[in-house]
């Protein structure tokens, strides 16, 4: 019997959505395995009856919930709750889903200071009250879902990989559990390194990097040696694509010739990537003080979890 | 004095909700 699924999008972009799509073939053998019940994106079904008339939220009873996307307003923590009652596993998808994602990028400021921003202090609109009606009034900051209901898998990533998906539902289709292993992208990255910089200052990621396409991934520098910010060191693997039969696993970015942005997130929960990566920074001779926007650049896709707050203004000089 | 509310909105690449007032005789009235 094909096991029900509910998938639900919060505040997101819908590329984790899309990245389902990009599964490609293995996606044909398990889609006989999952009967969707639920999913806005995709198919037809409303949360309060065709036209409204119910009261209560209706989501259907499902063995496996997937949630992508962050919690930022009233409904989205209601639907949050809900699919949490209705299903048996709950999966986060992507890095909105469990860790906010870009979009807690916001929570650096106030909900004040953001409706003033968008409404009010945009010099190409025109100024305009805060909207209140129909709209569900937004929460205090973005919550990643596990801060508002309990979640059994985390699969993140910005968008995440499509192999990752499979491993998930496969496991659960077997019963077997599914978590990544505690190893950081340079665990599993390719690149040449020597432990020290090649020399010169930290680069903006748009500088041209020196490597020749096509080189095999081994005679290729370690990009932060180059003087690239790359989160490597302190991001959870788990992007990396194998290279054909018996080839390297590459992470993805690295592949695209690319630093990692950090989108998996911290490599073990609770640990502090702005720390550890200034630390990183420092043992292999570049400045850390040269990383602009430190705070928002080494958390930038982990916002939730407290991680980003707004912090009170400095006293003028 | 009636409200259909459509939520979500689905098969959409985003998130949408409509709502339509209906008046007493269930004609779709102008703004409240």
């Amino acid at each position: 019997m094909a096991v029900k699924v509910a998938e639900e999008w919060l505040n997101i972009c819908g590329g984790c959505e899309v990245t389902i799509l990009d599964i490609g073939e293995p996606l044909l053998d398990l889609l006989p395995e999952l009967d969707f019940v639920h999913m806005p994106v995709l198919m037809d079904h409303k949360y309060y009856g065709q036209t409204g008339e119910k009261t209560e939220m209706e989501i259907p009873e499902a063995d496996i919930g997937i949630i992508s996307g962050g919690v930022r307003n009233e409904k989205e923590k209601h639907v949050t709750e809900e699919m949490r009652k209705k299903c048996k596993t709950l999966i986060s998808l992507g890095s909105c889903a469990c860790f906010g994602g870009i979009p807690a990028l916001a929570n650096m400021f106030p909900l004040e200071a953001l409706y003033e921003k968008v409404y009010r202090d945009c010099e190409t609109t025109d100024s305009a009250d805060t909207p209140a009606e129909n709209i569900p009034p937004l929460l205090d900051r973005v919550y990643a879902v596990d801060e508002v209901v309990d979640v059994d898998v985390h699969i993140p990533g910005c968008p995440t990989n499509p192999d990752l998906i499979v491993k998930a539902l496969t496991a659960l289709l077997e019963g077997k559990e599914f978590k990544l292993e505690e190893r950081s992208v340079c665990d599993e990255c390719p690149l040449k390194r020597e432990k020290k910089a090649s020399g010169g200052e930290i680069k903006r990621t748009l500088e041209s990097m020196e490597f020749k396409q096509g080189e095999p991934w081994d005679r290729t520098r370690c990009y932060m040696e180059q003087g690239y910010l790359c989160l490597g060191p302190v991001t959870l693997a788990g992007c990396g694509h194998k290279e054909g039969d018996g080839g390297v696993t590459v992470p993805r970015c690295i592949k695209g010739y690319m630093p990692c942005r950090g989108c998996f997130g911290p490599i073990r929960k609770g640990a502090n990537p702005l720390v550890d990566m200034m630390s990183a920074i420092s043992s292999i001779g570049l400045d850390a003080k040269q990383v602009p926007d430190r705070r928002a650049l080494l958390n930038r896709y982990i916002g939730s979890h407290n991680r980003l707050r707004p912090l009170p203004a400095r006293p003028k000089k | 004095m009636k409200t259909i509310t459509i939520a979500p909105v689905t098969r959409l690449e985003g998130h949408a909700k409509v709502t339509i007032n209906l008046d007493d005789s269930g004609n779709v009235a102008e703004d409240p």
